[in-house]
């Protein structure tokens, strides 16, 4: 008996996909004009004109002024923003896949804390300037990672279940850790630079950042698109998924090397930034369903969007920049409210 | 097809099971029948390569399953379970496409091919309707025919399917029944199917296998084995058999 091939409709998504990169460009472009000093589009093509030509730095005041806001400020900030978005958003689609949970973001896996802390020890310790604090950030991040999986390894079953709870556990110890450290740090110096860190922001954007940064979330996203259609499998229980061929152990531990990956690196960089992990897989559902080949790289869309959009907001706002997570908290919580009573818990 | 040879298993080394051999051949579908708690589940899990035998071998056509890995035992046996609990639901023809994930390559996402397989497999289970709606807006029965898409997609000798028909209503546990009967034969599965109900083994099964106490009671056919002698010492003395002109029923006494 052949279907009758009407019965079946694939869903359309490339409206949604264009439209949202759309979104991107304008808002990369509004983005790098607006702020304190104007750089508008003839000003960038007269820019990168002189730029590709090999020219020397401009002798006038106004003219240099926008070169540097605009080569070494806004660019970098603004790739940051939307590298970090994406990140964030990429690794939050494939956990809450991967946990089962519509509640879960990267900070289940304890590496947030854990970077949170590295924060902590360079600045506590060796009063490090900002290389220095992502590097150890980084490095308590992946540290993190490791001893969640040497410990998992050691659990029969290894089931969903006792990677979050090894993961409620790393956050807490880590989550001790940083408050000891805050508790004996100095309050108008040490404490004051830690707080800050780990608010969130953009304000120490700069090309090595964006060197850092970019390339591994291009290299850690890709390979997370690449495999999404598995996700779907994975976000079967663990009998099914294993039933229908999936290596349980393996296929965890490859999505949460690059989940880790890129939220380490990404956490390093600009500190905490709350809620975009967790609320854009939401949003990026409600616009292209649940198959995972779609959610994933459509979540880095939006979430690059949504962060280069805050960022471009918090920088220009008249009293001086206020943490980007305060805006990404007063967004996204309502939003997340909502939600949930639209869904009335089916996700 | 499938066959044990003295297979012990159970949990943290303590074993549930004890020294169970049969033999499943290729066109029969197979009742699994014992109490709760009898190690029904755990045979059940240990054919299907979700947990190691702690003695014995299990063979999938004449492959010890220890010397196979997932995707490999996923080629020979595909799994209908009870229901699924999923969070982010998929639609239908995506739900049946998971099944192929044991045949493509990491990052390989099924294609057109695949699809036009599935929809063939949809009309064939006559759930062709239903392929662009979501999992979870189907009734229990509509989404046990879904899942027996999904395990078909696989295309595999051998089908173990759990209690498929535990929550459904009446009707749907014969709709299920009779596809499964149905699949079988056109098939030629091997099919080992876990029940509540010795009715749905009586009336649908080829053979039977039934498990007290973690070791194997009685195998064979149906109309052999199911006898009430036999169901007497699996359930008790409260069950009785009755022939009837449409066959054999296992009833329970006393009641009204």
């Amino acid at each position: 008996m052949k279907a009758n091939p009407t019965e079946h409709h694939p869903k359309k998504t490339w409206p949604a996909v264009t439209i949202a990169l759309g979104l991107l460009l304008v808002v990369f472009f509004i983005s790098l004009n607006i702020g304190k000093v104007q750089v508008n589009l003839a000003d960038m093509i007269s820019l990168l004109a002189q730029k590709l030509s090999g020219a020397e730095l401009a002798n006038d005041v106004e003219t240099l002024q926008k070169q540097i806001v605009f080569f070494n400020v806004r660019i970098p900030r603004s790739l940051l923003a939307i590298a970090v978005g994406a990140a964030l958003s990429v690794a939050g689609a494939v956990m809450q896949t991967l946990y089962r949970n519509p509640l879960a973001s990267p900070d289940v896996l304890g590496v947030t804390q854990a970077a949170n802390f590295g924060v902590g020890i360079a600045i506590f310790f060796f009063s490090a300037g900002t290389l220095l604090i992502q590097f150890t950030s980084f490095v308590f991040g992946v540290a993190a990672l490791l001893f969640t999986f040497m410990l998992v390894s050691r659990i029969p079953g290894k089931s969903v279940t006792s990677l979050v709870l090894i993961g409620v556990i790393i956050s807490a110890l880590f989550q001790a850790g940083l408050t000891l450290l805050l508790y004996l740090s100095d309050p108008y110096s040490e404490m004051l630079r830690i707080n800050y860190w780990l608010m969130g922001a953009f304000n120490t954007s700069n090309w090595q950042n964006v060197a850092i940064v970019l390339p591994a979330v291009i290299v850690g996203s890709f390979f997370l698109c690449c495999f999404s259609w598995r996700l779907n499998v994975l976000g079967q229980s663990d009998e099914e998924a294993q039933a229908l061929g999936i290596n349980l152990k393996l296929w965890r531990f490859i999505y949460i090397i690059f989940v880790a990956l890129i939220v380490s690196i990404s956490t390093a960089a600009v500190g905490n930034i709350s809620w975009v992990g967790l609320i854009i897989p939401h949003i990026a559902r409600f616009f292209v369903g649940n198959d995972q080949r779609r959610v994933v790289p459509f979540s880095g869309i939006l979430g690059a969007l949504m962060l280069l959009i805050i960022d471009t907001i918090v920088r220009n706002i008249p009293s001086g920049e206020i943490p980007i997570s305060v805006i990404t908290s007063f967004i996204a919580a309502p939003f997340l409210g909502i939600m949930i009573f639209r869904k009335r818990g089916n996700w | 097809m499938i066959k044990t040879e003295n297979l012990s298993a159970g949990y943290y080394k303590k074993a549930v099971i004890h020294n169970i051999n049969f033999t499943a051949e290729q066109g029969k579908l197979i009742g699994l029948l014992g109490r709760n708690g009898c190690g029904k589940t755990t045979l059940f899990r240990c054919l299907n390569g979700l947990i190691k035998p702690l003695s014995g071998r299990v063979l999938l056509k004449g492959q010890d399953i220890t010397s196979l890995n997932q995707p490999q035992i996923a080629n020979l046996a595909a799994l209908v379970p009870q229901g699924v609990a999923t969070i982010f639901a998929l639609d239908v023809i995506d739900m049946i496409l998971l099944g192929t994930s044991c045949h493509l390559k990491a990052w390989q996402a099924p294609a057109a091919a695949e699809i036009a397989v599935a929809e063939d497999l949809a009309a064939e289970i006559g759930i062709s309707h239903l392929l662009d709606k979501k999992f979870t807006e189907l009734s229990g029965g509509e989404q046990q025919l879904v899942l027996i898409a999904r395990a078909l997609m696989q295309n595999t000798p051998i089908l173990f399917l759990d209690e498929p028909t535990s929550h459904l209503d009446f009707t749907n546990q014969h709709l299920v029944m009779n596809l499964v009967r149905e699949l079988v034969n056109r098939r030629k599965l091997t099919a080992i199917i876990t029940a509540h109900d010795p009715n749905l083994v009586l009336n649908y099964c080829d053979d039977v296998l039934t498990i007290k106490n973690g070791t194997l009671f009685a195998q064979g056919s149906v109309d052999k084995i199911l006898t009430e002698k036999t169901l007497k010492t699996l359930y008790g003395d409260g069950i009785a058999l009755e022939q009837t002109a449409s066959g054999k029923f296992a009833v329970p006494q006393g009641g009204r």
